[in-house]
Parts: C-alpha cells; structure tokens; sequence
C-alpha cells in the first residue's frame, strides 16, 4: 500500500513538518516502504492479546505534595532562543490567510 | 417545528494542590513570568513526569462525592498538537481510561424540582501555559507558570436542556468542589472554567443534533448569553435547512455573540495513545477507604443537618456560600445557646455588612467565632437590647474588649424612665427654637445636632438611638 | 602505561604507576590524533584536566572511589551542564542543558574523568551513524565502513582506545550492534535499572542507557556506579541492586543456554553463524546445555519494533519547536512557520522519516491497525521470550545479520538499514538485558559479536557467562592495532 503525496502532506501538517517538492516523492517512498513493512504485523492473530505499553508490570509511583522546585527563570532565558522580559516571544499572527 | 436543547458540560477545575501534577514547581496564582516554570514544566530535553499524590486523591474523593466508579488503574495518555503554551507539543490527560467515571449531582433546581444531572467522567490532567496577546503589536508572550498545573476535568452526559439547569448545575457543582476543598473556585482566575456542548433536535426525536462546544465563558452571566445566542443560531439554521457544522466557536462578550474558531484547529487528530513515561495509577480499596472517612462534609448533607434547625432555604443557601460561613457558624453554635435563626440573621445581615465594608471575609474573621457567641448569649438572655448588641458588635470591629465591660460601658437606663428623658428634649426643643424650625421645614439633618445636645445634658447615659426616635417624634408634635 | 583494560587503569591509579593527569593527556592526545574517526563531537580539554587533578588529589589522600580518575565519554544524548547535548542534531547543536542526567551525575560523583560527548546517529535514529548533523563516524577497524549506530561516537572511541569506556543509550540495539561492529563488549541492561532521566527520549518505554567497554568485567565495574532506582524517573525500578563483580567468576556448569534455529537463516553472514555456533561449542564443554529453542514470532521483531519505536518518537520529538530552546528558524513571519521550519531545517531526513510514520501510525484510521496491533504483537514478542526464558537461563544468537557495512551503502534503502536490528529489538520490546560481545573475525579483520540475552534482572548471569567466555577467549583483546593474523 503505498502513501499519496496527499496523505503524506496532511502526516506532515499534523508533524509540523515542511517537505519541499524535491524530496516528497522520495519521502513518501520511504514512508509507504516503512508502513509496508510494518504490515507483516498483520499476518498475526492478535484476538487473545492484550496491548503492552510497559516491558514490566509496574504501576506508577506517587509524589508527596511538596514544592520542591525554585526560580530558574535566569537560567531558562539563559537557552532561548527569543526571551524578553521573563516571557517566550513568537509571533503574533498563527497563520497567513491563503 | 420544536426543538430540545441539549446540553453537555465539560467543567475543568484547578485543584488545590500544593505542586503541580507532575512536577514540584508551586502553583501559586498571580507569580511573576515563568517563576513557577521548572525545566520539567518547560519540556526540556530529557526531563520526565512524576505524578503527585495529591492529586489522585483529589481526584477520588471527587468520585466518591458524586457516588462514581473510582477505577483501581487507568491511565495518562498523551494529546497531541503544536501550540506555543503546551511546551512539549503534547498535553498529558487521561483518555479510554479515566481515574473516575458514572456518578451523578442531584441539583435543586428551585420550586421543588429536583434534577439528577448524570457526570460521565472525570479525569486528571495539565493545564497549559498563557499566551498574553497584548504585550507587542508583532509578538505574543508565553508565560508557562500554569503550564502543568493539575486539573480536574468533569464531564456531564448531554442531559441539560436549559439555561437554567446549566447555571444550577454549574453553581452546585462549584459549591462541591468548594467544600470539598478541592478547588478556589475563583472563575476570574481560572480555576474553574466552563465549555458548553449545545445541540438541538426536533422535540420527540432520540438522536442527538449535531452539537457546537463553546468556549471562553467566563461567568455564568456569559454562560447564560452565549447559550442563548447560540439557541436561535442553531434554530434559525435548522429552520432554514440549512447544516450544522461541527465546530468550536468561541463567545464574544463585546458582540454578545459567538465566532467560529478557525476550523483548521477544529480538523487537529490529536493521535491519543498511553504516555509510555508514565505508568498505570493503581488505586488500593484501603486509599478509598481512609479519604471517605475524612472526607469534608458534602454540602448536600449540611443542608439536610441544618433543615434540622428550622432554618429557610435563604438561610441555608447564605451558610452554604462557602465552607468558611458553616464553618463559622458551627463555631458559633458549639459556644453559644442562641437560637441558630438568631445566629443566621446576625452572620447575614450585621456581620455580613461588615465583611463588605471592610473587604474581608469569613475566612479571616474580624470577630472570633467564640467572642461573637458570648454576645449572642447575652442578647438570647435579654441582658441586653439587640440595639445595644449591635452597638458592641461595632465596638469589638476596631477594638477586641470584654464583653461584659463593654456592657458596663454602654451601660444605659432602661427606656420606660423616660419622663426625665421628655422634659429634656422639650427643653432642648425650646431651647434651640430656630433650629427646630428649620428640622420641621425639611433640614433632616438638625436631628443629629439634638441628640447631641440631648446626650450631653443626660451625660451619655441613655441611648442615642432611643433619644433620636423621641427626639423626632416631639420635635414634630411641639 | 597498560591501557589494556579498565582494571589496570584502575590498579595503575591506585598504585601510582600513573596519574590521572597523565592519563587523560595520554587519551586527549590520541583523540586529536585520531580525529578522522569523528568519534567526538564536543571535547573538552581544560575541564578534564581539571577534574584529573581533583581525581588525582583524591587518589592521594584516599578518598577515591572505584572509578576515580578514569578518563571516558558520554554519548551526546546525555545531557552535561558543562557541555552542549547536540544528539547529533542542528536543533540542537548549541544546547547546553541547566541539568544533567542521572547517568552523568553517578559517575561524575565517582570521580571519572569526562573527555567530551561522542558523536551519534541523529536523535538515535540510526545504525549506522551516517545519520549526524557532525557527520559519519568511521570505524577504527576499517576506516570505510561504518562503526554502527546509534552509538558509533562511542563505540569507534572506546574501540580506538580514545577512552576507557563510554556511555551509549539503546532503543533497537544501538549499544549492542556498535559493540558487535567495534569488537567491544556493549550491555543494554533490563529497562528501568538505569535512570532515562536527562538521556534524551527517542523511544521511552524502549530506551535505555548502555555501556561500551573492553570486556564484561569493565561492563560490571561500571555498571556497579550507575545502577539504581531514580524518583525522577517514574520508570525507574526500585529493586535493590546486587554488586555485578561478585558474581562474575561463578561456575555456569549446568548453565541451559537457548539457540534458535531462526537466528541462523541464510541473510546471517556465514562467518557469523560459525563464529555463534563456535561460542556455543565453547559453552559445551564448559559444561552448559545446548538447547534448540524455537523462537515463531522472531520475524515480527522488527516491524513491531520499528511501528512502536517512531509513534513514540514522533510525540517525544514535538517539543523541539524553536521557543524556548534549541534551533529557531529566521525565515518564519507567522507561528506556524516558526515551528514548522524550525522543526524541517532543525531535523535531518532520517528523524524526518520517522516522525512521519510514527504520525502515520498514530492518526486516526490506522491507529488500531498499525498501533495496537504493534502492542499488542508486542505482549505476544514478551511472552514468548519470557516462556523461553523460563526453559533457558540464557539466549544466545549473533548480534548482527552482516559486519560492519561500507559507508553509504545502505543510503538508498531505508528498509534495508532497518534489517540490522533484527537479533537486536527483541530485548527492547521485552524490556529484558542483553549484552553482545566478541566472538572472532572475519576475514581476518572484521569484527564479529555474539549476543547473550537474559530474564529481566539478570544482568549478574549475563556478565559471568560473558566473563567466563573471555576469561577463555582472547578475542575481546583484539584492537584494530594488534589484531593483524588473527584468526
């Protein structure tokens, strides 16, 4: 089964991935081998099998209710790339209406 | 053609914990910029989720207050999408599998009518940071302080068909969770924020319409608007012919009216699967147990407690506006022999009145609960007047004294020996003859000048309040 | 200066045969030599120099732990507050992380020495470490051909005896498959023994930290300091930790070790195979049992692997928009150009070609049929190996299908490359340890490892049956300068 250009572009929206003209054909190649190859798992009865997210059968560990974290806002500004006045800046305007 | 409205709500609350859900950064409201953003809540490289506990149980004695299923393992899973406040491009919620689902609210919906609103689910999740739109004409601002707060989200079946439910449901709704002490409740700061699901259906029909959810509603004034204008929009289509698109549409305060949000974000698949660095929350029957016995009364239960004591429904609903008014009045009762209606009516009127002028409330009383209940006797036991109860109840507002000194203080002739009391204001009346005049042809005023006079010839001791009410009453007659 | 293991560094220290200064000069100065390898992609001279003295002072008035002094690296995909963590990645190439992972903090408390970070497959996306925005590494056996991935920095820079160990992080094999290529011996542990906290997520309920030395015994000295429960990480298993040295002399007499026949098939270079089947020989007359173990779901290893592998990627990597750290692009006007181009000129195509599928896979209408069925393929992966590891102590088979490929070979196809895992990702999917290590050459200079797999928590077994095996065999001593004529 291979990948329309058409889904691959919506995949690539939902990714907020741009893909020039250039590679989009090799990409959805690719893509459509990888999925391809993914489908060998179809060959396999699933009905008794129950989805496994975890490799060991634990069950999440609970925090006591403290605050134990500080200020680090120097340090935050310190790796952005566009801070000001203790805020993330990006721009305003989402999306040019085409 | 008829329609029913129907109407589903999703209520998300900002619980009352300490940290926030998955991380130990405070949640206190109102902190500079990204002062309370740890590296976790910024979604750094590398950084991972640790759930707190406070939360869970938040969360389940939720459930129990609403008689719900509380599941011994559900799951976070994570919700995906691109925005500038959700810093690591995915929202951690609970989806197929929340902590608590099936339980219901039986709200009062006035006149007698009673109303079981069905809660399909409620579930644990993080809140988002702020985008504040205002600060540059090309750039908006993120600030990530709320940005993994914990929130409850509760969410009814489509089982409201009015206006007036909904803003019962939501009132009732926000009194539990107040009193259960799980959530502020303050809507203007956001700890309690509201989305409606509304559609229509031609009255007898069991399919549901195509539904609109509407968003930033922020009092239940704008809940009851936005609704409204909604209504006739979804009805004027309908009797058009015209479709129903499945939409959010936000609700404009300024137009009274509702705006599509643009529909690209309505098209997000938001690819929901189990977050793989969290595990499953296991629930023990013995956590269950312990958080129903000390589980804060529910308000449903006071009321029933309090109906005991004779009290109206006013009454009821005033000491039910918070958990520091039962809990105020509770206090007072242990101290006191007064008639709970007498404490009542002093909590809603004199006291209240107080509140309001000082900017305070029961939460940080003026007058202890005890001091209050000392007065209530006195006046229960007609030692004093409610007159004079009043005026020490002022007195103890600037300056905490004994009461019985205070009485002393005030102390005043009883108002049947008034012969003396006449024949001074008829002299006082004489005495400033203009002056009585000018009261009689409308300075209203002059009063005060009289009781003066009159109190400084009786040397204060005699009430001011009586001597007004004699004053006006001879100052007409002579 | 006897660099030939990490016990005799170990011992030379503690004897003052050498110092630690001397020693970090010594590797510093092989790193520039050898820097065609483009094994680093951050060295920081002064720094380890610095912490060689602070060692050094330690050594001498006792206080020094068992790792003190020891000059290594970390792979870039661990975050270091005192260098960048690049993840071989332009989004990331001038990040220097506030924080360091719990790895880093473990053994920066036993004193070693950290050189600098090692270069990797892009975000760990790769077996082959031609996939870095620093560019390929080359192996120090053959400087044609790749060292493996993702791990290659690490794997060519303990290979080439630039450090005496080094950190990697495996999701499908990139410790075990690097060490195979490099004649190392590489552990990937039982998932949750080693902190995720601060090693940057590729795939998070199949990541997991690894190490890459010159034999089990280093493997087990190292793994001594890092092991362990950490309340950062909600993973992380809190089981007490045995001390892995004590173990790794213990007789494997009786010792059930599983071979599948389905790791033998004819895509498996033949020198490979015999090499595998020697080893089992070995363990023979060492007084093991040979046992055929049939492995049917084997084939789905790897596209189960690789559907779970990119659906986790692709969450894990929306963080990487631009905002708040990281690579920004300049030519976006609107928001949504800001994160969509920072994201397509910060990424390279592999990372590209994996958020892809993993968004494929995720979305709605295939969720159920690539997704869960994966999940679901994977509880049946897990209880099959477990059930086999209830019959065995041990499951033995090659690491890897070929040695080590020329660069650029795999380029045109994708699928190709992903054939690599195959013995790999069964651990990963099963959450259990395995470690690969030596087991000849071929052609007289390629290098060839075998795999041992074990339980969850077996670490212990699986570093004595190793040990055991390289108490007997000299092929973990081969370096690419002294192996020449063996066979």
């Amino acid at each position: 089964m291979s990948l329309k250009e058409q889904e691959l572009k919506k995949m690539a929206a939902l990714a907020h991935l741009e893909i020039d003209e250039n590679s989009i054909d090799q990409l959805a190649m690719d893509v459509s081998a990888m999925i391809h190859f993914a489908e060998q798992l179809h060959q396999i009865n699933t009905d008794e099998a129950t989805p496994l997210t975890h490799p060991l059968n634990l069950l999440q560990r609970l925090r006591p209710d403290e605050v134990t974290e500080v200020n680090v806002v120097n340090q935050l500004d310190g790796i952005a790339p566009l801070f000001v006045d203790d805020l993330y800046l990006v721009p305003n305007v989402i999306e040019v209406e085409k | 053609m008829s329609f029913q409205t129907v109407i589903g709500l999703e209520v998300h609350a900002q619980l009352k914990t300490q940290s926030k859900l998955f991380s130990g950064t405070a949640t206190t409201y109102g902190a500079k910029p990204n002062s309370q953003t740890s590296f976790i809540d910024a979604g750094l490289p590398g950084v991972l989720p640790v759930l707190n506990e406070a939360a869970v149980k938040m969360a389940i004695q939720f459930g129990l207050a609403i008689k719900a299923r509380i599941h011994d393992q559900s799951i976070f899973e994570r919700k995906n999408y691109f925005y500038p406040d959700l810093p690591k491009g995915y929202q951690i919620s609970q989806f197929q599998h929340p902590i608590v689902s099936d339980g219901q609210l039986k709200i009062d919906l006035g006149d007698g009518q009673l109303k079981t609103v069905d809660i399909l689910r409620a579930h644990l999740e993080e809140d988002a940071g702020k985008s504040l739109h205002d600060i540059s004409n090309t750039h908006t601002g993120i600030d990530l302080n709320r940005a993994g707060t914990p929130l409850l989200e509760i969410v009814t079946t489509p089982c409201l068909h009015s206006s007036k439910e909904v803003v019962c449901y939501l009132k009732s709704l926000h009194q539990l969770l107040l009193f259960l002490n799980l959530c502020d409740g303050n809507m203007q700061e956001g700890s309690f924020r509201c989305d409606v699901n509304v559609s229509l259906r031609p009255i007898g029909q069991q399919t549901l319409g195509t539904r609109t959810e509407l968003k930033n509603l922020n009092s239940f004034k704008f809940i009851e608007k936005a609704l409204a204008y909604e209504v006739q929009r979804h009805t004027n289509l309908l009797l058009d012919g015209q479709p129903i698109h499945q939409e959010t549409r936000l609700y404009c305060p300024v137009k009274n009216c509702t705006e599509v949000l643009r529909r690209k974000e309505n098209e997000n698949d938001y690819r929901y699967f189990p977050d793989p660095d969290l595990l499953p929350i296991a629930i023990d029957q013995d956590m269950v147990l312990l958080l129903k016995k000390t589980m804060p009364a529910l308000p449903a239960d006071i009321r029933s407690s309090l109906e005991k004591d004779h009290l109206s429904t006013e009454d009821i609903d005033y000491l039910l506006t918070s958990p520091a008014v039962i809990q105020y009045f509770n206090d007072v009762k242990t101290h006191s022999h007064a008639e709970p209606k007498m404490i009542v009516n002093w909590l809603k009127g004199v006291y209240q009145a107080a509140l309001h002028e000082q900017q305070l409330s029961f939460e940080q009383p003026p007058i202890a609960a005890t001091k209050l209940a000392t007065l209530l006797n006195k006046l229960q036991d007609n030692v004093i007047s409610n007159h004079l109860a009043k005026r020490i109840f002022a007195h103890l507002l600037s300056k905490d004294e004994d009461i019985d000194f205070l009485i002393k203080t005030y102390g005043v002739e009883p108002l049947n020996d008034g012969k003396d009391l006449d024949a001074i204001i008829k002299k006082i009346i004489e005495t400033y003859k203009s002056q009585a005049d000018d009261y009689r042809s409308g300075k209203d005023k002059l009063l005060a000048f009289f009781v003066g006079q009159v109190m400084k010839e009786m040397k204060g001791k005699v009430d001011p309040a009586a001597v007004s009410e004699r004053l006006r009453l001879m100052l007409r007659e002579l | 200066m006897d660099t030939s293991s990490l016990r005799s560094l170990i011992t030379g220290l503690k004897n003052g045969t050498f110092s630690s200064t001397e020693l970090t000069t010594h590797y510093l100065k092989r790193i520039h030599e050898a820097s065609s390898l483009n094994a680093f992609i951050t060295i920081d001279e002064s720094a380890a120099l610095l912490a060689a003295a602070a060692a050094d002072k330690a050594i001498k008035n006792g206080s020094a732990k068992t790792l003190t002094g020891i000059p290594i690296a970390h792979k870039d995909i661990f975050c270091t507050n005192t260098m960048p963590t690049t993840c071989g990645s332009k989004m990331l190439a001038d990040f220097y992380a506030p924080y360091e992972a719990t790895i880093v903090s473990h053994l920066n408390n036993e004193g070693t020495v950290l050189l600098g970070k090692t270069n990797m497959d892009e975000f760990a996306m790769g077996s082959s470490n031609e996939h870095s925005h620093f560019g390929a590494v080359k192996n120090p056996w053959d400087r044609s051909r790749v060292p493996g991935g993702s791990s290659g920095g690490s794997a060519a820079a303990v290979a080439a005896n630039l450090v005496a160990f080094a950190t990697g992080s495996d999701t499908g094999g990139s410790v075990r498959q690097p060490a195979a290529f490099c004649n190392l011996s590489g552990l990937k542990p039982t998932y949750g023994l080693l902190s995720r906290f601060g090693m940057v997520a590729y795939a998070s309920s199949l990541d997991q930290a690894g190490i890459l030395a010159h034999s089990a015994d280093c493997l087990a000295l190292v793994l001594n300091s890092i092991a362990g429960f950490d309340e950062k990480d909600s993973t992380s298993v809190n089981k007490p930790i045995p001390n892995y040295e004590t173990t790794l002399t213990d007789s494997i007499k009786g010792l059930r070790i599983g071979l599948p026949p389905c790791f033998f098939q004819k895509e498996v270079d033949e020198n490979i195979q015999k090499a595998t089947h020697d080893a089992a020989t070995f363990f023979k007359e060492a007084g093991a049992t040979i046992v055929e173990l049939d492995l049917k779901r084997h084939a789905l290893w790897a596209p189960c692997y690789y559907v779970i592998a990119c659906a986790e990627a692709s969450s894990n990597l929306s963080r990487y928009d631009g905002i708040r750290f990281g690579y920004r692009s300049k030519n976006a006007k609107t928001l949504t150009e800001l994160i969509t181009r920072s994201r397509s000129e910060g990424f390279g195509m592999e990372v590209k070609r994996r958020i892809l599928t993993g968004t494929y896979v995720l979305s709605s209408g295939y969720f159920d049929d690539y997704y869960i069925k994966a999940q679901k393929v994977r509880r049946l992966i897990q209880n099959e190996l477990e059930q086999a590891l209830s019959t065995v102590d041990v499951i033995l088979g090659p690491t890897t299908p070929t040695c080590a490929f020329k660069i650029g070979s795999t380029i045109t196809c994708p699928t190709q490359r992903y054939l690599a895992d195959i013995f790999t990702v069964g651990a990963n999917l099963a959450g259990l340890p395995a470690l690969s290590i030596p087991a000849g050459l071929k052609d007289g200079n390629l290098p060839i490892g075998i795999q041992l797999m074990g339980a969850h928590f077996s670490e212990a077994r699986l570093l004595n049956i190793a040990n055991i095996y390289q108490q007997a065999t000299q092929w973990h001593q081969l370096s690419p300068e002294n192996h020449r004529g063996a066979s």
